[in-house]
């Protein structure tokens, strides 16, 4: 790479997130920056051609459609209501436990999540719901607001995760191994989350004791969402169908429920489409500008650039990936999780390879990393979310997230030195 | 998904309201086309068990998303499904006007070459009879008018945002 490519690089790149800072829209930003790095290398007529040339080639792609179907299953799952059977069934199995109602909270998240595959819609669906119920039970407001920012991260991470899919379609890794190997890491984390719950709040706050009866009406209730993630997880490892197949079947599936319950009608099913379609737009257009980015950065050479600079960085893997880590912490705090993953992984990618990571094993943690730009103060999404949607002030959630925060981190590092946690899965299912 | 904007209305200029309202025209093409997304994709997965995959499945929901994308591209910039970070205009609201301006122009300068490059691109298969290499031989002309009219939807956004500029209230 000459200096003269080199610096024109960097003063793109810089120029690409001093528009993101003034408050232009993210795919703009990207894609202006993307058109001026080919411009420089072609000029401005051949850029155009190359330019358009790029968006066909990284959107029309099978695997991206995986994108829209999940985002549709989860605005039908949010115009449906069926959260509320979910955070009723939890609370009527655990909510006597100490602090019982936050492991419902977190446990609803987790299932939500599974269904989704995005954290600020498990954040606002479970959180409208939940926070009510945890404000009369006597959760103090840090630790409510906390309890929906943390537990809505889940989404990320759980299958169908769409950061995840982004990043299957950007390295080439099988999506469906992606999901698998999230699945221990997914439990893992609700579960320390939930230990977290039941020890953090003293005294520990108990709801009233549900009768067997009233457990399994609860049960039957929420049954048939419980066996979406169920399905979705299952049909995966068992080779049945792809995970874009899964899409179609949980949108048919919702709809279905939906309608079965009373819960949707046309004017219902046209605003989950609605936004559906403006979401998988963002989505997409984060994805496709970012991709052309992507091949203007891959032209100058730099991720090979850089992968070769930090093999000679003292201190070793451990060292890099913790580079990775905070540098990715840092960018999360600011941009929303696929923006993150377009912008950072095609030159992270070749870092993780370059120092042994195994490309699953690495989605999986940079997966949890997101997780922790979203709830990372005073800007992470979900603690925004959660703010405006329960009016508890953002400074108040900030102590009361540090733990969630914390827990996540061990995460990543439990990941990094135990890579049975995400690979043991994928190497045991079936492909389609 | 929660809005990423919270801004004030588009309102004052009637200029504006009609180049929304043509955005919004677009977008309703993605939103029937979103809805018809699972159709095909249940088919091939059906299909699929019985080990006859339909490849055209797989060419046609290719060009499904690239059409959904663009077709909504335009009005999500005006209901705030696109990300940005408003930090700055929060913390000196009295830059949160010009700031929204200067968005509009860039939205609209992007929109523009979008349209530019995207009518090139699509003339470009028109004439050479570009065709898909599969057994459909899709004309690519069509699927590529996608890009052109994604432009327009995003120039019209940006150029109603340079009259009415929208000031965003919330980071996301």
């Amino acid at each position: 790479m000459s200096l003269l490519a080199g610096s024109s690089f960097v003063l793109i790149t810089l120029v690409m997130f001093g528009l993101m800072a003034l408050g232009i829209p993210i795919f703009v930003a990207i894609g202006l920056a993307a058109f001026a790095g080919l411009a420089l290398i072609f000029g401005p007529l051949h850029a155009m051609v190359d330019f358009t040339s790029f968006l066909w080639q990284s959107l029309n792609n099978f695997e991206l459609v995986t994108i829209p179907l999940f985002v549709l299953t989860a605005m039908l799952v949010e115009e449906s209501k069926i959260g509320d059977e979910l955070f009723a069934c939890a609370k009527a199995w655990i909510g006597s436990v100490p602090n019982g109602l936050g492991v419902a909270v977190i446990l609803t998240c987790a299932i939500f999540a599974s269904i989704t595959g995005s954290s600020p819609v498990t954040a606002v669906t479970v959180g409208l719901i939940a926070l009510p119920a945890l404000a009369r039970e006597g959760y103090p407001d840090s630790l409510r607001g906390a309890l929906i920012a943390g537990g809505g991260t889940l989404g990320i991470l759980l299958p169908p995760s769409l950061p995840l899919i982004i990043y299957g379609v950007l390295t080439q890794t099988s999506i469906g191994s992606l999901f698998m190997a999230t699945v221990f890491p997914g439990l893992l984390l609700t579960a320390m989350f939930s230990v977290y719950v039941v020890l953090v709040h003293r005294p520990a706050v108990r709801a009233r004791s549900h009768s067997m009866q009233e457990r399994l009406q609860a049960l039957w209730s929420a049954l048939p969402i419980i066996a979406l993630p169920v399905f979705i997880i299952l049909s995966i490892y068992l080779g049945w169908v792809t995970p874009t197949e899964t899409g179609a079947v949980a949108v048919a599936y919702v709809l279905a429920l939906g309608v079965m319950r009373g819960r949707l009608d046309a004017a219902r099913i046209l605003r989950a489409g609605r936004s559906a379609a403006l979401t998988s737009a963002m989505l997409l257009l984060i994805f496709g500008t970012g991709s052309v980015f992507a091949r203007y950065s891959a032209m100058l050479q730099l991720p090979q650039h850089i992968a070769t600079a930090v093999g000679g960085v003292p201190g070793g893997p451990l060292m890099v990936f913790t580079a990775i880590v905070v540098t990715d912490l840092v960018l999360g705090t600011f941009l929303e999780s696929g923006a993150l993953t377009i912008l950072t992984i095609p030159i992270f990618f070749p870092i993780a390879q370059a120092i042994g990571l195994d490309p699953v094993q690495f989605g999986v943690m940079i997966a949890v990393n997101q997780e922790i730009a979203q709830i990372h103060p005073p800007t992470g999404l979900n603690l925004v979310t959660v703010s405006s949607i329960s009016g508890i002030p953002l400074t108040r959630m900030m102590v009361s997230i540090l733990p969630f925060i914390a827990i996540e981190l061990v995460m990543i590092y439990l990941l990094y030195f135990f890579p049975t946690l995400t690979l043991f899965l994928p190497a045991h299912m079936s492909m389609h | 998904m929660p809005s990423a904007e919270a801004g004030e209305p588009a309102k004052g200029a009637g200029a504006a309201r009609g180049l929304t309202a043509a955005t919004r025209l677009i977008c309703y093409f993605g939103v029937l086309l979103i809805l018809l997304l699972p159709l095909p994709v249940l088919y091939e997965t059906i299909a699929d068990q019985f080990d006859q995959p339909p490849v055209w499945v797989f060419e046609t929901t290719g060009y499904l998303i690239i059409m959904i994308a663009f077709a909504a591209s335009g009005y999500g910039l005006s209901t705030g499904h696109h990300f940005r970070i408003a930090l700055l205009s929060q913390k000196f609201p009295a830059l949160a006007r010009p700031l929204a301006t200067l968005s509009g122009v860039l939205e609209a300068l992007f929109g523009l070459i979008l349209l530019i490059a995207g009518t090139m691109q699509a003339y470009g298969a028109f004439e050479q009879d570009l065709r898909s290499d599969t057994l459909l031989q899709v004309p690519q002309f069509w699927p590529m008018l996608a890009f052109p009219v994604g432009g327009l939807a995003i120039l019209l956004q940006g150029l109603s945002h340079i009259i009415a500029p929208r000031v965003p209230d919330l980071r996301s």
